[in-house]
């Protein structure tokens, strides 16, 4: 009103002068939005040069060397059925694996009549990876930003983060990796936004950011949740009233967050059961997860047990995350837990030690790509630890001053030894200053009070800067990275056997594709279960010609294929995951010896480290 | 301006007819007075007979608060349901409809079904974009207390407080002891009752009760609907404050609402002239329906209509608290006796004109209705008032389209256009879901071809979802996160609003301005009253 007084003081009556036109926010959220303006160019910048890198490699590893990753091909396939072949129709999507990857494929499929490498060497894949991992760097870049760091700092750890090998190889692949960090990236983010700001779109964004997490990969669901305990938990210990009035608010808090990714869960539950009768698809499907590590081989054992190996793999993709991570949490422990080491550690951090038990537990492959939030958990920690020391107290209302944090009782307490506990923290301060790797947690925890803690950021990007060399010999070794390791290594060395079959991956099946385009069949006539033989229809130019294992006829004509106009069977060698087959379980006895009415044509010898496949001729006069 | 005047300039901006001399003089000056005696009250006094003149006077003022609107603007009064023009469409789309019925029926109804999905698709857009703007920009205007007692009594407009009731004996002295504690100089404020000349009991109760010279009476001659906004009409030509506005008899207005309004109207200029205040229940915790309408309440007046007025389109305004310059209200015909939610029409008509409203920080409290045959009668009074009002600007679209621009244009369809047509259109898509998932009847596949099937059942499950979660969203906004389990009870809700909303469509077409009275008062278990709102 004071312009309204000054006005009254200078005799002008009437019209106003410049006065707002609405009511201003407060100035904490001006200075968010600022911020965030103020910002763009940069944030902008960050994602076009880091797309233009990853759009390199994608080219490279597809177009040149031909280095395809599996499940990235399979989605390339489902999404390729879902438009194109015998019975296209959206629930051909598949329901093992959450929807959003192959979804974010449906516009790119259609411009293989235009260029087929778009899906026979799933450049569709490696576009949408390189778009995302290019997203989750700038997410990674306005985070950073939000910390307060500066310009100098943040692009450093920005750049540790998008040329960290595992996540530039991700980025490059064609995989769900990409679409996972940035999605969950996202969340973090706005988390820790809504913490900081109590701006309410923060909130919601990250609920929406977390739900699309979950429907690009399971995991994110825990992510969901960790971000609504937290949200939930800093509203009650803001919210004044009763208890149960405090509940009230985390729970409604927890709601905002929480209601996106529960209904995300709710809504691929239902979906799945109304089209597969399963609610809980890709966990008791025949392909299922469980079926397939089942089916395979009986699992290997490590020296030292899964757990170590696990721990293995973390490491060797940032090997100070454990010291990163106990000076954040220290630094929390002594001046306040800020929103960003709350969100960091809280929501990225269950993630990371669900991926850790399950992998311990052999629930899930011992891939090193399951590992791969490591790498945000450490850069994130670090950026914490760079970030100028703000004053604790956040809520979801917003900024709520100073305040104590829970530790203010431990140090009340610990004043009555304040004698010993000073004059022992002067001895290790004397030592430690000798000792350059602890300069990080002295800095950091310690504050300006130190002067060597000016070494404090120089010390965490070192720490970053190693993983980036370290984590190569991880992810081209064969005992951490079994799986994807060959293919990598494959780049530069392709004498191998492990390396020639990467590079010889799906050759087999696109000879077999060739061989039956030049039969030029009619639609239906080829019988094939697709959960193995996925790679046969992308790289044919007559999708049409197969009856696959989405198509909504496949049971009957599995039953009886003479009948249902079927000219040929195709048949992986029932080991390992090829008896999951849905030929080889039909038909348990064809690929041996065949039957009455059907002959072998041909075998196709396994080159691609996948199966060998019988392709049999079906006699339409005989009798099976 | 004389009816003869009027004939010759039919157009006139103009509400008020100004009806001579004699009504000037009994328009009171806004001064202090003593306490009135109550046969001294305004419009028809008590007295027995009555000079000419004053006959004269208040016919033509009946007729000016009955026909205002329609002399002024015949092309918005809601006295004609339908237009010519859309009495021919009408006509002319049932017999089209029937003939294809009979020629292709399937490809008739995928049509009609295609074309419903499409405008669920297109008000789930708008709902997407509204519910963005409604996070992320909130735009209330505030008010605070030391802004608000900041400005000196000398320097506060003169301010007009209306409150039409009707068989409110049992409440009228409450209701003036609410309108007595609104902080603001006497001086400056002119409270007027208005009630039925022949709703004795309430004049009597109202007369009564000991109150300021400041708050007066005005009897509403029978004669033409017997609606609020006719009241609000003619009791407007009795007050002369440059700020006007209405409350119910229910209500109770925050005390520091209308220096807030004077505030705000001051620093947002000549361009706005309407501001709504918040309305809220006070008696939230009487039963689940209080509870659920309570969530309704706080996301459309906490959030949703903030971000509306935000986004720049008509605001469709709440029954009272709303706060508008006199000169805007009077240049846009004031209400309309025959729309049934005149508070939207007004909204609209304002819009349309040149005027803007913005949503006022300043809380309300009203009465929910906690009786289910009750709230479905109000419900269907305002959907049946939506639909009026959506058809009275739908006579000329391409003008509507014109005055207001796309954007608006498409605020103006979704929110009073697709509400009830929409609420009643639901349940006829939840059945065939239901139905789907039940037996996954032949008709149903029919209906849905591939291409309308997926559209349709992603809005099903995102539009659903927006709707519940823009309610989780709202009682945060509103700070009542106590009615969170409430808010997963919304699908009983939204079922109750689909019956109103069926209602509505029927009684369109059978009584189109029939007011259907509100029972107020169950709140305290007193005998129901009636009253309008």
């Amino acid at each position: 009103m004071a312009e309204l007084r000054a006005r009254q003081r200078s005799g002008r009556g009437g019209q106003a002068v410049a006065m707002p036109l609405k009511s201003a926010p407060t100035g904490q959220r001006k200075l968010a939005f600022g911020r965030a303006n103020r910002r763009f160019g940069e944030a902008d910048l960050v994602f076009a040069v880091a797309f233009a890198g990853y759009l390199a490699a994608a080219a490279y590893l597809a177009l040149n060397q031909h280095l395809l990753a599996n499940d990235a091909y399979s989605r390339i396939a489902s999404a390729q059925r879902m438009l194109f072949g015998h019975d296209p129709h959206l629930a051909a999507i598949g329901f093992v694996w959450s929807p959003l990857p192959v979804l974010a494929l449906l516009p790119l499929v259609p411009f293989k009549w235009i260029w087929p490498a778009m899906t026979t060497y799933n450049f569709a894949g490696s576009l949408v990876s390189a778009i995302c991992m290019a997203g989750a760097v700038r997410e990674m870049a306005l985070f950073l930003a939000d910390m307060g760091l500066d310009r100098l700092r943040r692009s450093a750890l920005a750049v540790a983060f998008a040329i960290h090998p595992l996540v530039l190889v991700y980025a490059a692949n064609g995989m769900s990796e990409a679409m996972f960090l940035l999605f969950l990236l996202m969340g973090t983010r706005r988390i820790a936004g809504w913490l900081r700001s109590g701006e309410l779109h923060w909130g919601m964004s990250a609920g929406l950011a977390l739900a699309a997490a979950y429907l690009t990969r399971y995991e994110g669901l825990l992510a969901g949740a960790a971000a609504v305990a937290l949200v939930a938990g800093a509203a009650y210990r803001s919210a004044r009233g009763t208890s149960h009035e405090r509940l009230d608010k985390a729970l409604s808090t927890a709601a905002v967050v929480g209601a996106p990714v529960v209904g995300a869960f709710l809504v691929w539950l239902v979906v799945s059961w109304v089209i597969t009768g399963n609610a809980l698809e890709q966990f008791s499907s025949a392909y299922g997860t469980s079926s397939q590590l089942a089916a395979k081989t009986a699992a290997p054992t490590v020296p030292g047990g899964w757990a170590a190996y696990a721990m293995n793999q973390i490491f060797v993709l940032e090997p100070f995350i454990a010291i990163l991570i106990a000076g954040a949490a220290l630094r929390a422990w002594f001046s306040g837990l800020t929103p960003d080491v709350a969100a960091v550690l809280l929501i990225l951090g269950p993630v990371l030690g669900f991926m850790f038990l399950s992998n311990a537990a052999s629930t899930i492959d011992h891939e090193l790509r399951y590992m791969i939030v490591t790498v945000p958990l450490a850069v994130l920690t670090t950026g914490t630890l760079l970030a100028p020391a703000r004053v604790a107290g956040w809520s979801v209302d917003g900024w709520t001053g100073p305040r104590r944090p829970w530790s203010g009782r431990v140090r009340a307490g610990a004043r009555v030894l304040h004698g010993p506990v000073t004059g022992a923290a002067r001895a290790i301060r004397a030592r430690a200053a000798e000792l350059p790797s602890l300069a990080l947690i002295k800095g950091s925890v310690l504050g300006g009070r130190w002067r060597v803690g000016q070494l404090a950021p120089l010390t965490a990007v070192l720490a970053i800067g190693v993983a980036l060399p370290v984590s190569i010999s991880g992810i081209t070794s064969s005992r951490l990275n079994y799986f994807d390791a060959p293919q990598i290594r494959a780049i530069y060395a392709p004498q191998g056997a492990a390396e020639r079959q990467a590079v010889q991956r799906y050759v087999t099946e696109r000879k077999i594709a060739a061989d039956l385009d030049a039969r030029a069949l009619r639609p239906g006539s080829v019988l094939l279960d697709d959960f193995m033989g996925f790679p046969i229809p992308i790289n044919s130019s007559n999708p049409k010609q197969f009856v696959i294992t989405s198509d909504r006829d496949f049971k009957a004509v599995l039953s009886d294929p003479a009948a249902s106009g079927i000219q040929y069977v195709l048949v992986p060698s029932p080991t390992d995951l090829g008896r999951l087959d849905a030929v080889n379980r039909q038909y348990p006895t064809l690929y041996a010896g065949g039957m009455a009415n059907a002959h072998l044509v041909r075998e196709y010898p396994d080159l691609g480290g996948f199966s060998t496949w019988r392709l049999y001729h079906l006699d339409p006069e005989a009798q099976p | 301006m004389s009816q003869a005047q009027r004939r010759v300039k039919p157009r006139s901006h103009t509400l008020v007819d100004r009806p001579g001399k004699e009504a000037a003089q009994s328009a009171r000056p806004i001064a202090p007075r003593r306490v009135r005696a109550p046969h001294q009250s305004l419009g028809v006094s008590g007295k027995r007979s009555r000079r000419p003149a004053e006959l004269t006077t208040q016919a033509a003022r009946l007729d000016t608060s009955v026909n205002g609107l329609g002399r002024a603007f015949p092309e918005m009064s809601a006295k004609r349901t339908l237009s010519s023009d859309q009495r021919v469409l009408l006509v002319g789309a049932t017999v089209a409809l029937i003939l294809g019925l009979a020629g292709c029926p399937t490809a008739v109804v995928v049509g009609l079904n295609a074309l419903g999905t499409a405008v669920y698709v297109l008000v789930f857009i708008y709902g997407a974009l509204w519910f963005r703007r409604m996070v992320k920009r909130p735009a209330l205007v505030t008010v605070t207390d030391e802004e608000a007692r900041a400005v000196p009594d000398r320097r506060l407009p003169t301010y007009t407080v209306m409150v039409a009731a009707y068989r409110e004996a049992n409440v009228i002295g409450e209701t003036i002891h609410a309108l007595e504690a609104l902080e603001y100089p006497a001086d400056r404020l002119e409270l007027r009752l208005l009630l039925e000349a022949d709703d004795h009991e309430t004049i009597a109760a109202a007369r009564a009760t000991p109150h300021g010279s400041n708050l007066e009476i005005v009897e509403i001659p029978s004669g033409g609907p017997r609606t609020k906004p006719k009241a609000c009409n003619y009791g407007l030509q009795f007050t002369k404050g440059k700020l006007v506005t209405i409350y119910d008899a229910e209500d109770r207005p925050e005390p520091l609402q209308l220096r807030r309004a004077a505030v705000a109207f001051r620093r947002l200029g000549s361009q706005v002239s309407c501001l709504q205040a918040k309305l809220h229940y006070h008696n939230t915790g009487d039963n689940l329906l209080t509870r659920l309408f309570a969530a309704e309440y706080l996301t459309w007046f906490d959030a949703m209509l903030p971000a509306l007025a935000g986004m720049g389109g008509p605001v469709p305004l709440g029954g009272t608290s709303m706060h508008i310059r006199r000169t805007a209200l009077e240049a846009v015909g004031a209400w309309d006796p025959h729309n049934v939610t005149e508070d939207a029409d007004l909204g609209v008509r304002l819009y349309r004109l040149g005027h803007k409203t913005e949503v006022l920080d300043s809380v309300t409290f009203e009465e929910a209705n906690s009786d289910f045959i009750n709230w479905i009668k109000q419900r269907s009074r305002w959907y049946k008032g939506y639909l009026q009002t959506w058809l009275v600007h739908m006579r000329q679209p391409v003008r509507l389209w014109r005055e207001l621009g796309p954007r608006a244009f498409l605020s103006f369809n979704v929110t009073v256009g697709t509400t009830p047509l929409l609420a009643a259109l639901n349940p006829v898509f939840w059945l065939l879901t239901a139905l789907w998932f039940l037996g996954k009847p032949e008709f149903v596949q029919t209906l849905f071809p591939a291409w309308l099937y997926y559209p349709a059942l992603a809005c099903l499950v995102a539009g659903n979802f927006l709707a519940f979660y823009r309610t989780v969203v709202g009682i945060w906004i509103g700070g009542r996160p106590d009615l969170l389990w409430v808010v997963m009870l919304s699908p009983i809700y939204w079922l109750m609003m689909s019956i109103g909303a069926i209602r509505a469509i029927a009684q369109l077409v059978v009584k189109p301005s029939h007011w259907e009275k509100t029972v107020h008062g169950l709140d305290r278990l007193r005998k129901p009253e009636l009253q309008y709102g």
